[in-house]
């Protein structure tokens, strides 16, 4: 848990670092395109590439700090081992969705060997990213099950 | 079994399974996966979970998300918004109820460069309460201004709830900017004359603060300087052309830094919080989005959506009636879920209605976007309620007590918008 939580804590730096190099990519293409007539050639390619790196990684990060979003409206107000007993099953739910988005995604990762259209980019390193966020991803999800199944046991 | 039963099954269980308090987005996308997968064999849907996520994230309209997050984080961190409450409290707390209406204003200017509710409200309710509590505000007064006007951050241009919008129905960002604008400013001035009836009714309510000279108005204008060069930057560049709405994100975050920077506002300390909040901010977010394409897809081939639109549009009832339900489905919606999430959740299954119906769709972008603000101030579980109470050590319920007068002007915002559709309409009409 600890080792999961600094390695996902790491990784979603990685991520804000890329959100500026993204802002300043785009600033510079626009300034190059309406003042000096140069855009950046395949800058939106680059800067769709570079959301690969922003919005996959932190996913692991965004989970363990409880950032992702669920309806409190009626499971709450259950008593509290209710209340672990729906979070261990719904936990279980979305990592059965996300361990196959992610062997899909291993797959896809393998397999594909798209170039960009512009600048001809290999997208497979991109691929690789997004599916070993998924991989993180999935461990902080079974992470956060076990974190349940020992509340529960606990009581 | 038809598909289209099949696709009333998957939403039927996708709601259960809401109400059990899973993570929307992997919802979305388990019922997504499942549905695509019954009805054209989990060999196709392997290959829609295979696809849908890389080529949802790696799409350029989408940098926008992280980006406008940013600027609205970095605005917050560097005590722009204060600025603003000062400038509108010399300008209008000398009125009867003026520090509200000032609360209303510096919330209106701060929706004009941040593009999502929570810096104005964490900024008004530890600047702007404090003021009005010194004055012997009535606090439901107090509160209540604070938490409707924190809304008009997503109708005001630039708008997270408009990009979310105009990315998942294909519509012009730029048009849906441009038609929120008069809408906030009349939703403004709806909310002052709601602080002004207030007030008459009961002086107690709302004293008048101390006298300003003019000179001193006049002054205080100066502090709006580094919000009126962000606006007219962003919404100037995107409105003549010179960037796309999806560039003015870049060149928002990229303005906001150093101009707060310049003012010595933004320091490095500042500047890792930022981002650290947009960077976790944009991940939950796109899980959310990534779920509700996979599910837009089973939607899609159960032909469900589009089987209610045109069952909904022949029903011979006129088409008002079928607006005010699509508006009390909202208000419903709104009021457990936060706006990213309600207008994802909804889009793929109100869309197609909005298309049969002949509505247009920017002007509906616009109701949409202040209902949701309604049930996000409203309870049983209000997003920018929990918000304000949780800054400001106020019990979730006082907030929620406070509003009501709000939304009544809320309500008048959307009856004269269904009326008189121009207000919406003529500026996007213009470009």
């Amino acid at each position: 848990m600890k080792i999961l939580e600094s390695l996902s804590r790491w990784i979603g730096y990685v991520s804000a670092a890329a959100i500026v190099v993204l802002m300043l990519l785009v600033v510079a293409d626009i300034s190059g395109r309406y003042f000096f007539n140069a855009p950046i050639m395949g800058a939106s390619e680059l800067a769709s590439l570079m959301m690969v790196i922003i919005a996959f990684p932190p996913l692991a990060w965004a989970a363990l700090n409880g950032f992702h979003v669920k309806v409190d409206l009626l499971v709450n107000r259950f008593p509290a081992k209710t209340q672990t007993i729906f979070n261990i099953i719904t936990l279980f739910l979305a990592m059965g969705i996300y361990v196959i988005i992610t062997w899909q995604s291993i797959l896809e990762s393998t397999a594909t060997h798209k170039v960009t259209s512009l600048l001809r980019l290999p997208q497979s390193p991109f691929y690789w990213i997004m599916t070993l966020s998924w991989i993180i991803f999935c461990l902080s999800i079974i992470a956060l099950v076990l974190q349940n199944i020992f509340k529960v046991k606990e009581k | 079994m038809s598909p289209e039963i099949i696709g009333i099954i998957g939403l039927a269980i996708l709601i259960v399974l809401l109400f059990a308090r899973m993570w929307i987005g992997a919802a979305m996308a388990l019922i997504g996966f499942i549905g695509y997968g019954y009805l054209r064999g989990f060999e196709s849907a392997f290959g829609v979970v295979a696809q849908i996520p890389f080529s949802t994230v790696s799409w350029y309209p989408m940098t926008t998300v992280p980006l406008y997050i940013f600027m609205g984080v970095v605005l917050f961190q560097s005590r722009i918004g204060r600025d603003l409450y000062e400038t509108a409290y010399t300008l209008v707390g000398e009125l009867r109820g003026g520090l509200s209406m000032a609360t209303v204003i510096a919330c209106a200017l701060f929706a004009a460069i941040t593009g999502i509710s929570s810096p104005a409200l964490v900024t008004m309710g530890k600047v702007a309460l404090p003021a009005m509590r010194e004055y012997h505000y009535d606090d439901k007064l107090a509160l209540g201004s604070i938490a409707c006007a924190g809304g008009l951050a997503f109708l005001i241009p630039p708008s997270m709830a408009f990009i979310i919008y105009g990315i998942l129905t294909e519509n012009s960002i730029a048009k849906l900017y441009m038609a929120g604008f008069m809408p906030g400013v009349l939703l403004a001035c709806l909310f002052m004359i709601t602080i002004k009836i207030i007030t008459i009714r009961n002086p107690l309510t709302g004293p008048a603060g101390p006298r300003t000279s003019w000179r001193e108005k006049i002054i205080s204008l100066k502090a709006t300087w580094p919000t009126l060069l962000l606006f007219l930057i962003v919404l100037g560049g995107i409105y003549l052309g010179v960037f796309t709405p999806t560039e003015g994100g870049a060149v928002g975050a990229f303005g906001a830094v150093v101009i707060t920077a310049a003012m010595r506002r933004l320091n490095l300390k500042r500047f890792f919080a930022s981002l650290i909040e947009a960077t976790q901010t944009t991940a939950f977010i796109m899980l959310l989005i990534i779920g509700a394409y996979i599910l837009m897809k089973f939607l899609a081939i159960s032909k469900l959506t589009i089987l209610m639109g045109t069952t909904v549009a022949q029903l011979p009832v006129p088409p008002l009636v079928i607006l005010i339900g699509i508006l009390i489905l909202y208000i419903i919606l709104g009021m457990f879920l936060d706006i990213f999430s309600a207008v994802i959740l909804t889009i793929p299954v109100i869309y197609p209605l909005v298309q049969a119906m002949g509505w247009d769709p920017i002007w509906f972008g616009v109701i949409i976007v202040i209902l949701i603000e309604m049930g996000l101030v409203t309870p049983p579980v209000g997003m920018d309620a929990f918000v304000l109470s949780g800054a400001v050590g106020v019990p979730v319920s006082r907030v929620f007590e406070s509003v009501v007068p709000f939304l009544i002007a809320d309500v008048i915002c959307i009856i004269l918008l269904i009326v008189f559709p121009q207000i919406a309409l003529f500026l996007p009409g213009t470009m």
